[in-house]
């Protein structure tokens, strides 16, 4: 039988933490942006064997004092016996890696008492930015800006994307687009990471594969732009047109020319 | 000249035409409609269809009068084919016998022209001269 179970509520203040709760776990991203809203959640087990009041509290370790605290909009609760609550509340990431400090605490006699802890580090996620700043149909011999418009029907065609990197840092950049025709369907399909790295402020471009423009109409192209292979995040995207295809109308053309017949009028 | 026959038919039928190489007669000044068909495709275009009536001579058709008409033609990939025709006034054709003709589209006339030659006599407008009462009796 739990010892600190089987005790009163009145005896609970003698017992010391961690006796009557539990903080079984910090829900929390591992990492976030600077200056971004971090939403965590802490689960507090009611170890007690009838219904307690249960408060968590919590503050951010990183070097500041006092440390910052985490606010929980609802910081109490009564819980039944062996119920695990979720209290909800959040943070602003600072700058710099921080470790969440959760308490709990349960009601007796009056007062709230300290009783369990427990800590979650919270890394600063890198941020990344970076543009499609460029979009090429190439088709036989011409190159127009995507959307392209009026292309011939039965050219050949080449994408051309550029991805820029828009950080301070020097990235390895990714891209992955998908082209469809006017019928919906799969006409070429491409993803690489770029072999090398591109510093600030620079652009790779990337080349696909060849495709026959076949059908008049809408093609339609799905591009997005990655970085950090190791945890690909996509930065930019562009979902639309890629060109609309015309049927080829060729130079004036005349057969078959006569004079029919002559008359009065 | 027409005979009573064709000329009835004219008048139910409206103009009566003539198949190249065959001769139609006009009175000078007479209108004469001439008709051509052929086959198109490309982008659309406004063109001119000219049509002829003159005299060949050592291969050089010298026009002497002619009728046009502006023909807008659609963009088309397939051949399609148009009828189109051309109003001649022949007040200018002096009276004579086999006339020639050409029909073509004037921006286009490498691919068009046709010719055909001795196809049209033209007759003088009625004339009367020394018209007199020669003299009057009992019938």
């Amino acid at each position: 039988m739990d010892l600190y179970a089987s005790l009163p509520i009145s005896q609970l203040a003698a017992v010391g933490k961690g006796a009557f709760t539990e903080i079984v776990d910090i829900v929390a991203p591992s990492s976030a942006p600077a200056g971004s809203r971090v939403d965590i959640t802490v689960k507090i087990k009611n170890l007690y064997s009838s219904t307690i009041g249960i408060m968590v509290g919590g503050a951010l370790e990183y070097g500041v004092s006092p440390w910052p605290t985490i606010t929980f909009p609802s910081p109490s609760a009564n819980v039944g016996p062996g119920a695990t609550y979720s209290f909800n509340g959040y943070f602003t990431m600072p700058s710099v890696a921080v470790t969440i400090h959760a308490y709990s605490y349960y009601y007796a006699e009056g007062s709230w008492y300290f009783d369990d802890e427990r800590t979650k580090n919270v890394t600063v996620a890198v941020v990344y930015q970076g543009t499609i700043s460029r979009k090429e149909l190439e088709y036989n011999e011409s190159r127009a800006a995507i959307p392209a418009s009026n292309i011939p029907k039965d050219k050949r065609g080449l994408v051309h994307i550029w991805g820029r990197n828009d950080m301070t840092t020097t990235q390895q950049m990714g891209i992955w687009w998908e082209v469809k025709d006017p019928g919906g369907i799969i006409r070429e399909t491409y993803a690489k990471w770029e072999t090398f790295w591109t510093g600030p402020g620079n652009a790779q471009e990337f080349i696909g594969g060849r495709f026959n423009l076949d059908k008049t109409g809408t093609w339609t192209i799905a591009v997005q732009l990655f970085m950090n292979p190791a945890d690909q995040v996509v930065v930019d995207d562009y979902y639309g047109t890629l060109c609309t295809v015309a049927a080829v109308v060729p130079e004036p053309e005349f057969a078959g020319f006569g004079v029919t017949d002559y008359s009065k009028i | 000249m027409q005979s009573l026959y064709e000329r009835q038919v004219g008048a139910i039928l409206g103009a009566l035409g003539v198949a190249p190489p065959g001769k139609l007669t006009i009175t000078q000044g007479e209108a004469v409609r001439m008709t051509v068909s052929f086959n198109y495709r490309g982008k659309a275009i406004n063109v001119t269809l000219r049509c002829s009536i003159g005299t060949r001579i050592a291969g050089i058709f010298y026009e002497s009068v002619y009728g046009t008409k502006s023909i807008t033609l659609p963009s088309t990939s397939d051949w399609i084919t148009r009828t189109e025709y051309a109003d001649i006034n022949t007040q200018g054709c002096s009276p004579s016998a086999n006339y020639d003709i050409e029909a073509k589209i004037s921006e286009y006339t490498s691919a068009t022209l046709v010719k055909f030659d001795n196809v049209i006599d033209v007759i003088g407008a009625p004339e009367f001269e020394s018209f007199r009462i020669t003299d009057y009796s009992k019938a």
